[in-house]
């Protein structure tokens, strides 16, 4: 349990240490011995270069991360039962049926949940303390970047 | 992914790998102020947009309104700025009927910067933020990565060097509205003088105490198109032609004429339907 409020980075931080009690030297590895070819320490210990953007894992983690500490902060406050509690209210509501009041539905914007675009239902997002904020994901549900063929894609290219 | 998209980010990298040149980051240009008076704040910004060393839009507007008495003026990308800010207003005003009170500058701050935060400066807005609210007028300013600034006078963007050189010498604590509001329009007026990236006219806002934000849009032009000495309307006749054809457009349709025949019954009047 950590107080964590920015996701941490997506690559390691540290080399792992040897374990001298397993009579494991601090020493380089010796890959004649091993037989194995040598691996760029460096690639593992910075930004990968093959690895995604960084704010790609930042903002996928965001969310859960926020949501992570304030349970830790609960925990701290009131004991294990009420992030416990919490959880469980949350994953009792993600169990039930979507629920979602008639007169907030709309027709157009309908999702696979019941809910209008990707949004959460209303009791979960209560539970989570969303129901007042909006956010980009709200309105930019992400749906707009359906793979085009190449003819669609020429004929959008050319205003056809 | 809250507007941005990651798709290309792997092959971009490997061109890049392979030489290929990357684009590289466009500079913006802008001059925005921001002034505390005795009894209210006022913030002025310029009004030209730039895309690279092109001015893209003469008379653009960068002051937001982000509450009826918080408004915001905006430098950096423009469009980050106009999202960021359209974004928290509707935030600002769920808030506000959640709670069922006026919204506060500092919780309209809050929001920003913990949205900026969040995007880690990607989301290029820098903006100043103003108001007034039960506990007073307010001014702060916001970088794009998340960090806040609090003051009696506040300048950013390209041409703040210019705004504060302004400000650090003209202002005094405790001035009045047509004070403040000079001192603002003439830090801008440095930065559009002084600041190739800044330009055009001055855009105000003020907001007092207790009083609807009142917006001055162009409230100073320096920069209005002179007449022309010489006028490019050339009379009638002027270009000399050696023949002339005209051909008729619209066709003319035969029809035919029926005669109209009024036949008058004698010194009767004529009946007037009631």
């Amino acid at each position: 349990m950590s107080m964590r409020f920015i996701p941490s980075a997506p690559y390691a931080s540290e080399a792992p240490k040897p374990d001298i009690a397993r009579g494991e030297i601090p020493a380089l590895r010796d890959h004649m011995v091993a037989g194995t070819p040598p691996v760029p320490m460096a690639d593992s210990l910075n930004t990968p270069t093959e690895g995604p953007h960084p704010l790609q894992s930042h903002l996928k983690n965001w969310d859960q991360t926020q949501y992570d500490m304030k349970l830790e902060h609960l925990r701290r406050l009131f004991g294990a039962h009420e992030p416990v509690r919490r959880v469980m209210e949350l994953e009792a509501c993600k169990e039930s049926l979507p629920f979602y009041p008639e007169v907030l539905k709309r027709a157009d914007t309908m999702s696979m949940s019941g809910a209008p675009g990707a949004r959460l239902d209303i009791a979960q997002e209560i539970l989570l303390s969303r129901d007042q904020v909006v956010d980009w994901e709200d309105i930019y549900e992400g749906n707009d970047t359906v793979p085009l063929d190449f003819h669609s894609d020429l004929e959008r290219r050319m205003r056809l | 992914m809250g507007g941005f998209s990651f798709d290309n980010y792997q092959r971009n990298k490997f061109l890049t790998a392979k030489g290929y040149p990357v684009p590289t980051a466009t500079a913006t240009g802008t001059t925005i102020v921001g002034c505390r008076f005795d009894g209210g704040v006022v913030i002025a910004a310029d009004t030209r947009a730039t895309e690279g060393e092109i001015v893209a839009d003469k008379n653009c507007e960068k002051l937001h309104r982000m509450s009826p008495n918080i408004w915001c003026a905006g430098a950096g990308t423009a469009a980050d700025c106009e999202m960021v800010t359209q974004l928290i207003s509707s935030n600002l005003e769920l808030h506000a009927m959640s709670t069922g009170r006026a919204p506060r500058v500092v919780t309209c701050l809050t929001m920003l910067k913990q949205h900026l935060f969040k995007y880690q400066g990607h989301v290029g807005a820098y903006l100043i933020v103003a108001g007034c609210d039960p506990t007073g007028p307010k001014l702060f300013s916001i970088h794009a990565h998340g960090s806040t600034d609090v003051g009696y006078y506040l300048s950013l963007g390209s041409g703040s060097m210019a705004a504060m050189a302004t400000l650090e010498s003209k202002w005094k604590s405790s001035m009045t509205k047509q004070e403040a509001m000079d001192l603002c329009a003439e830090a801008i007026e440095a930065g559009i003088w002084n600041d190739l990236g800044s330009g055009s006219n001055v855009d105000m806002c003020v907001m007092e105490v207790n009083k609807p934000a009142v917006l001055h849009r162009n409230y100073r032009t320096p920069n209005e198109r002179s007449i022309k000495q010489k006028s490019y309307v050339f009379p009638r006749g002027t270009t000399a032609y050696l023949n002339e054809k005209v051909k008729p457009m619209i066709k003319p349709v035969a029809y035919d004429i029926f005669e109209e025949t009024v036949t008058s019954t004698g010194g009767e009047q004529m009946e007037i339907d009631g």
